[in-house]
Formats: C-alpha cells, structure tokens, sequence
C-alpha cells in the first residue's frame, strides 16, 4: 500500500524529530565549541554563536600538546581491543559452535556468566592483577581488561551467526578440499563479515568511550586516552573550566566514531544483500 | 572412475540407536547406484560414511580396491551433490564450480577450461559471471553438478539433488541425470526416497528400511522379484496388495488349499471387469480413482483390494468381477514376511 501523502510528511517529520532528539547533545556540544570562551558562559545563553570560529579546535593543539597524544592512545588501545576480540572471539566462537569439544557447553555458559560482573565490581581486582603484570600505565593494561570484557559478547554473538551458516556448505568445502583454516578463512570468514563488523565495531566504541578502568590503570599522562585526557582538562586556575575546548575535544574524538560507523556500515549492509547464507 | 565397495558397515549414533545395521553392497565401475528408502532409514548416513563426512563404527569403505575409511572427504576423489546444494553464496559461480581444482592445485588455464567444459555441459555458460543469490533453484542445482563434474572424480556421490526442484523441472532433470552420468561414465551413488527416481535411472537399487539392506537388484528385480513385503508395498503406486491366503481364498479369488501365506498381486495385475464370467469372483466398486491413462478401483471383498483398470473403465458401474492371474502372484512367508520361491 502506498502511504499518503500527509503521511509521509508525518513520517519524515518524526524522523526529524527523533534524530533532533538524538543528536541535541551532540549538537550542544559542536555549538559551545564553535563559540569564543566568553560566550559559553555568557548569560542567558545563545543558541548560535554571534562570531563562530573554530579557534578552540586550533587552541587545544596548541595549548595542550598532550592532546594528540590522548588521541594516538585511544587508537592504539580501541583497535588493539577490537583486533583481540576480533581474532579470539571468532575462533573461539567458531570451535564452540562447530568443533564437538568436550565440556564445550559448560565452557560458553561459564563466559555468559562472567559477562554478568559489571565492570565496577572488577576494577580493584583488575588493577591488582594489572600491578603484578606490572602493566600500569601501560596501554595493554587497556587492552587485556578491556579484551577480557567484552570477549564475552563478541563470542556469542559470532556463535549465534556461525550457527546459521548451513552444514552443507562446511561439507561441501571439506570435499572440495578445503583444510579446517582454509575453510575458516576463505568461507566462514567472508561470509560472516556482517556479524564480525557489528561485533568490531561496538566492541571499538566501547574501547574508545571506556573510562573508569582507562583512569584507575593509567596515571601517566603521557599514556592516558581521550576520555581521561578530557575529563581532566583545565584552564589556567582551578576556577576556570576550558568548556569550548573541552567541546572541541569531544566533538574531535566522536569523529572517529562516526567514520568507523560508516565505514562499517556499508560492508553490513552489503553482507546482507549478497544473499549471504541462503543456500 | 572406478568401483565402491561398502563392506558390513555399522553406525549407532550417540543416544545408542542404531543407524546402519551391517550394510553391505557394491557399485561397479560406472553403475549408477540408488539408496532407496524413507526419510530416517539411514542411507543419508550411508552416503556421508562413503564421503568420509562421517566414520563407521566397524566395516570399511573401499574405492578402488582400496580401503579409504580412515580417509577424509578431500583426499578420498569423491564429489558429493548437496541436497540444498550448499553452494558458496560469495563466490561466482566459475569460483564455486573452479574450487576443487583450485585447491587441488591445478594449473590457472585448465582449471578456466574445465570450468568452462562443465558449464557448457549443463547450460550455465552464460551465468559463469552470477552469484549463487542471482541464480533461480534449478540453476543452482545445475552449479553443483558442474562443481561435482569439473573434477573428474573416481565417485559421484549425490543426496536427493532432485527434491528442491518443482515436479515438472524434477521429472526433466532426472532424464537429463541418466544422460550425463551415462556420457561421463561416472560411478554414481545416488540418495533418494523417490522410487520413480530410483527405478528410472539406476542399475542397481538398493532399498533400505531401519538401517538394514532390505534387497538390492536392479529395477526390473526389486519390481518383479520383491525379496520381502517391504520391498513389495514400498515400490509401485498404487503399491502392492497383501492378502492372507486364507482370506483371498474365502472370497474366491483362489483355489482352496488352506494355506497359511501372504500373496501378494499388484493392482495392475489384477483382472477386473464389469461384467460376469467364468472364474471370476464379484465384488462392490468402494471407490474409482481415474488419472487419465488408468483408473483405480478400491474393491470390497471384506478387505479392501485395489486394481488397477484402463482409463477406458466406466466411473459409474458400481460392481466388478475379478480374478487374481495365478502367474502374476507373489508369495511371502507370513511369520519372516520372506519372499517363497
């Protein structure tokens, strides 16, 4: 049935509406960091910078060379994580869903459990662990914790998809003559990209957003992320809080995100109009 | 292209049930070999043991004269036909025909040759290009043959290839089967619970029922040399009528001899006409089933009995006189439910 008129005007307005919603904090924040550091605190407040300028985004290189460092941090340990929870969670997920182990089911609802703690309740212990390693300040304190988190997820997640790869086809490479990793790579692998995609990605924003472990386990500065870099942002005296700064800051380190969204996004969608495993 | 011996084969799966109970058969080089049987009578099993995706619990496979049991599927030069076909819905269909001599490691020309040899012979020439999602079923079905025949390999082995098809491309495909295999001279183990597929293009069937090789011949013996009353009611449509001696000869249709047996009469060699005559026993018509070329009739002898008449018989007439061709009857053993000489 075709939708009227008035309701597709309906229609596009709620998407409007919902996406206003959405981004209105993120809006708020590209606001502030496009005005001059007096109007942020100015009263009322504007809602569009008299004199917009992307002076902040100059300033916080400038006055902060740490900065970039934050960024660098960040990337290494998201991309570490996600390459961990990438490269292990698909084995693993693969041997649990395929390969007859022994024990295998008391193993996957043992991960389910432990994917239960939320991450407060580990962060002493963690950081005990992380001492003895003697990988404070160090970022694969990060990426072992942050690995160890969400591994979990990536696993049943993967599981889930491996499953519905049909029989036939892992039979039919096998007479074809495709060994196990052969198999794995040039026929599991490519047809499960959506679901590895979805599961990298989350598992890249929540690296990248991770704060309460990447503060407790990184003192150094030279070695903090983006989220601690910007929550301990100041100005010049403890009373002034570099609020169009901080914005910049937030609104630079969220581009990654949306890059990496869509980037992702485009290799789900075509994994899904491939026809990907309609046998 | 070479000779399959399957020798005391025995399966029980994990909860202890027993699959395959000492199957044993041979395909000769270049026969084509039907599994025939209903769905759970474990000649699927059969197959993926020959194939290697699964292992016996004793007896052994042999290819060739030799013994390929301990064998995987890859190094055993098997080709397997899926049932869903289970073809590579990333890859062309030139990559998902080509990939067994790819990772066989044939040379980049042959392997375009090949492929391209296998395409032509089933009419995808032109889809080399296409992705298994842009093919319609009958297409894909086509594709995993060509993926079987590229190869060359010693066994073809194939599992109900037929049964996704819709009937009338299923009733060409079959002729179009007998007549590729026949060309390429191929060895063929075939898996279907069709017993039209199994009689039109084998030369040995084997019929299996729980797990056991209930008779293996060819055609014309399973049909007319049923080895037991599985095989007799399994095969034929309308299927055969077991009767007791005794009951068939209360109601006329044989001698008096007080005979313990069970005979058996297909419905197309039951006489049945609509008038009386010498010898012929009577009967009420229950029901007229016509489908064109023959019409069957359900008659009431105080069992049912079922004949099969031309189309020619009138659906009105209400009353048949019958008689059960001595020569065209089947004989079993009521207790072992064996065929008696």
């Amino acid at each position: 049935m075709k939708a009227s008129r008035a309701g597709q005007a309906f229609f596009a307005l709620a998407i409007v509406m919902v996406a206003l919603w959405s981004l209105a904090p993120f809006l708020w924040q590209f606001i502030t960091s496009i005005k001059s550091p007096e109007e942020v605190i100015a009263v009322p407040p504007t809602y569009w910078p008299s004199k917009p300028s992307l002076s902040s985004y100059v300033q916080i290189f400038k006055t902060r060379p740490m900065f970039a460092t934050y960024i660098l941090n960040s990337l290494i340990v998201a991309l570490g994580t996600t390459a961990v929870c990438t490269v292990f969670g698909t084995l693993a997920a693969y041997a649990f869903s395929r390969l007859k182990l022994p024990g295998s089911g008391v193993v996957v609802n043992a991960i389910m459990v432990i994917a239960l703690f939320p991450a407060t309740l580990l962060v002493v212990p963690l950081k005990q662990l992380i001492m003895g390693a003697g990988l404070l300040n160090n970022p694969w304190a990060l990426i072992l914790s942050y690995s160890a988190l969400n591994l979990p997820f990536s696993i049943w997640v993967l599981m889930t998809f491996f499953k519905q790869i049909p029989m036939d086809i892992e039979e039919a490479a096998q007479v074809d003559g495709f060994t196990r990793w052969g198999l794995l790579w040039k026929i599991i692998f490519p047809l499960s990209a959506p679901a590895v995609a979805t599961t990298a990605i989350l598992i890249f924003i929540f690296s990248w957003n991770e704060f309460l472990l990447a503060l407790t386990f990184i003192s150094r500065d030279a070695a903090r992320t983006v989220p601690v870099g910007i929550a301990l942002l100041s100005g010049v005296t403890v009373y002034e809080v570099p609020w169009d700064q901080i914005s910049a800051a937030v609104v630079m380190t969220t581009l990654p995100v949306v890059a990496m969204v869509l980037l992702f996004q485009r290799r789900i969608i075509e994994g899904l109009t491939a026809g990907a495993v309609k046998g | 292209m070479a000779q399959v011996e399957i020798r005391s084969v025995v399966k029980a799966f994990d909860s202890g049930k027993t699959i395959l109970d000492d199957v044993s058969f041979t395909a000769k080089d270049g026969q084509f070999v039907s599994l025939l049987g209903a769905s759970g009578c474990g000649k699927t099993t059969l197959l993926r043991i020959i194939a290697g995706l699964e292992f016996a619990d004793s007896g052994a496979v042999f290819i060739e004269g030799q013994d390929v049991s301990e064998r995987s599927p890859k190094d055993r030069d098997i080709a397997m036909v899926f049932q869903n076909y289970a073809l590579y819905p990333h890859l062309s269909v030139a990559e998902n025909i080509g990939m067994g001599l790819k990772l066989r490691k044939f040379p980049e020309a042959e392997i375009l040759t090949r492929t391209q040899e296998a395409a032509r012979m089933l009419g995808l020439a032109d889809l080399l290009a296409r992705k298994p999602a842009a093919l319609s079923g009958g297409q894909r079905q086509r594709v995993a043959l060509a993926r079987a025949l590229v190869r060359h390999p010693k066994v073809f082995l194939l599992d109900e290839p037929l049964s996704n098809l819709d009937a009338v491309l299923r009733e060409k495909t079959r002729g179009e089967l007998k007549l590729l295999f026949r060309r390429v001279k191929g060895t063929v183990v075939y898996v279907t619970h069709d017993q039209v597929e199994a009689m039109t293009m084998s030369d040995l069937i084997v019929v299996m029922d729980k797990g056991r090789i209930q008779q293996a011949g060819t055609p014309e013996e399973i049909y007319h040399k049923p080895a037991n009353t599985f095989v007799a009611t399994f095969l034929g449509a309308p299927p055969m009528n077991l009767l007791p001696e005794a009951q068939a000869e209360q109601a006329g249709l044989l001698a008096k001899t007080g005979g313990g047996r069970l005979v058996g009469v297909r419905p197309e060699d039951v006489f049945a006409a609509s008038e009386s005559g010498p010898g012929l026993a009577f009967a009420d018509v229950t029901l007229a089933e016509p489908t064109g070329a023959t019409t069957v009739l359900t008659l009431d002898f105080g069992f049912p009995l079922r004949a099969s008449v031309p189309g020619t018989w009138k659906l009105s007439t209400q009353k048949a006189w019958v008689r059960l061709p001595p020569e065209r009857l089947h004989f079993f053993d009521a207790q072992t439910r064996r065929r008696l000489p």
